[in-house]
């Protein structure tokens, strides 16, 4: 998974804190996951297609998926992570 | 596949449409993202950039923008609670700034700094080789920590200083100078002035003490020895002249010969002061030749605590006094 944020934009702040809750209940420490701050990194943000931050990409199992926003709706979240 | 999931909310612009740079600010927003999800997450309040494709430039959103901003201004905060000044170096090195001086009393003495290079300064602790290393590091464009440098100022007093410094660079990353922070460390190396003053002083008064001694560690060896005890020779007798370094307690088990059943008794009786702790006591008296002829002498050792750590000290005098037969 690769979650781009914004420095210590509020909803970086808080996607940050969400997907660490989730990744810890959920996956224990089976996952990859990448944070880039596209504030410190621009040139990853639009080599990655990345239009808004926070967001989120999981990148496998497939099928990828994009998740925008702060990651606060949790049954979303995890419905798109494959979780449920 | 791709599965894009935005947060569906209700609209809740983050940029209140206020004036001509709002409206361009909307503007902007709405030219950079056209998509749908995109729209939606942003209007629900839960993105805090958007990126220009073309540039690969954020747009901070105005919350987003705060924040970076108040972050900014507490990590400013953090560096003028750590530090004691801050200074900005050219691409000669020469201070150019320096700044957070204006309560301190020696503000005029720093100011002073401008123009110079650290090493244009008074300075008196640093080695040719301290220098050398120091130069590299910059010729290198590399940052340095806690560069400890004193100085004296007009009215001779003594001042330290810590420098720390990054090197900076344009955005064509072109080397345009240092910059960094200061601490004054005056009182810690005043304090260690003195501890080692008071170090020399005590080690100068146990070399003056005609007797014998040395201080043993947890584990037996001889971790200070005063010139007496240096100057003593192996050749007189167990526990003589064990040098800085090696190990009494095992030097004593190790004894062999004559001196066997002496040495397993000192070497009891450091186990036993140890082991009791700070102030016990156990003596030990010896009979020897040497080549002045036969000789007594007395062994003393003391437990005792220095900063936590258990030590003993050897005493190790000559013939005891006529009362106190011999064994």
């Amino acid at each position: 998974m690769r979650l781009y944020i914004a420095g210590a934009g509020p909803n970086s702040v808080q996607a940050v804190a969400n997907l660490q809750a989730i990744c810890r209940e959920y996956l224990a420490g089976g996952h990859q996951l990448e944070i880039i701050d596209i504030l410190e990194h621009p040139l990853r943000a639009m080599s990655d297609g990345i239009l808004v931050t926070p967001s989120l990409n999981k990148l496998s199992p497939l099928p990828v998926a994009q998740i925008l926003g702060n990651l606060n709706d949790r049954p979303k979240v995890l419905l798109a992570l494959g979780l449920t | 596949m791709s599965a894009r999931v935005a947060a569906a909310a209700a609209p809740v612009h983050p940029a209140p449409a206020r004036g001509k740079s709002a409206a361009a600010f909307q503007g902007a927003i709405l030219r950079l993202v056209k998509g749908g999800p995109e729209r939606r997450a942003i209007d629900a309040g839960e993105i805090d950039a958007v990126v220009d494709t073309t540039t690969g430039r954020a747009l901070l959103l105005p919350a987003a923008q705060q924040a970076v901003l108040h972050d900014k201004a507490h990590a400013i905060s953090l560096l003028a609670m750590a530090s004691d000044w801050s200074w900005r170096q050219d691409e000669q090195h020469r201070f150019t700034t320096i700044t957070g001086l204006s309560e301190r009393s020696d503000a005029a003495d720093l100011a002073t700094f401008i123009g110079h290079a650290l090493w244009d300064l008074p300075l008196e602790n640093l080695s040719e080789a301290d220098w050398l290393t120091h130069h590299t590091q910059r010729d290198w464009r590399v940052g340095f920590r806690a560069l400890e440098l004193r100085g004296s100022d007009a009215r001779g007093q003594v001042h330290g200083i810590s420098f720390s410094g990054e090197p900076e660079f344009d955005a064509n990353d072109r080397f345009v100078g240092y910059y960094g922070v200061a601490l004054d460390i005056t009182g810690r190396m005043q304090a260690q002035a003195a501890a080692t003053r008071l170090q020399h002083q005590a080690l100068a008064a146990l070399d003056a003490i005609p007797t014998q001694v040395c201080v043993l560690d947890a584990n037996g060896t001889v971790v200070l020895a005063n010139q007496a005890w240096r100057a003593c020779e192996r050749t007189s007798g167990i526990a003589a002249g064990v040098p800085e370094g090696a190990n009494f307690l095992a030097w004593c088990d190790r004894a062999a010969g004559p001196e066997r059943a002496d040495g397993a008794a000192v070497a009891a009786g450091i186990r036993q002061v140890m082991a009791a702790g700070a102030g016990a006591c156990f003596e030990h008296r010896v009979a020897t030749a040497d080549v002045q002829g036969p000789r007594v002498f007395s062994l003393q050792l003391t437990a005792c605590h220095a900063d936590g750590e258990a030590c003993t000290v050897v005493s190790r005098t000559g013939d005891p006094p006529p009362s106190a037969p011999p064994r």
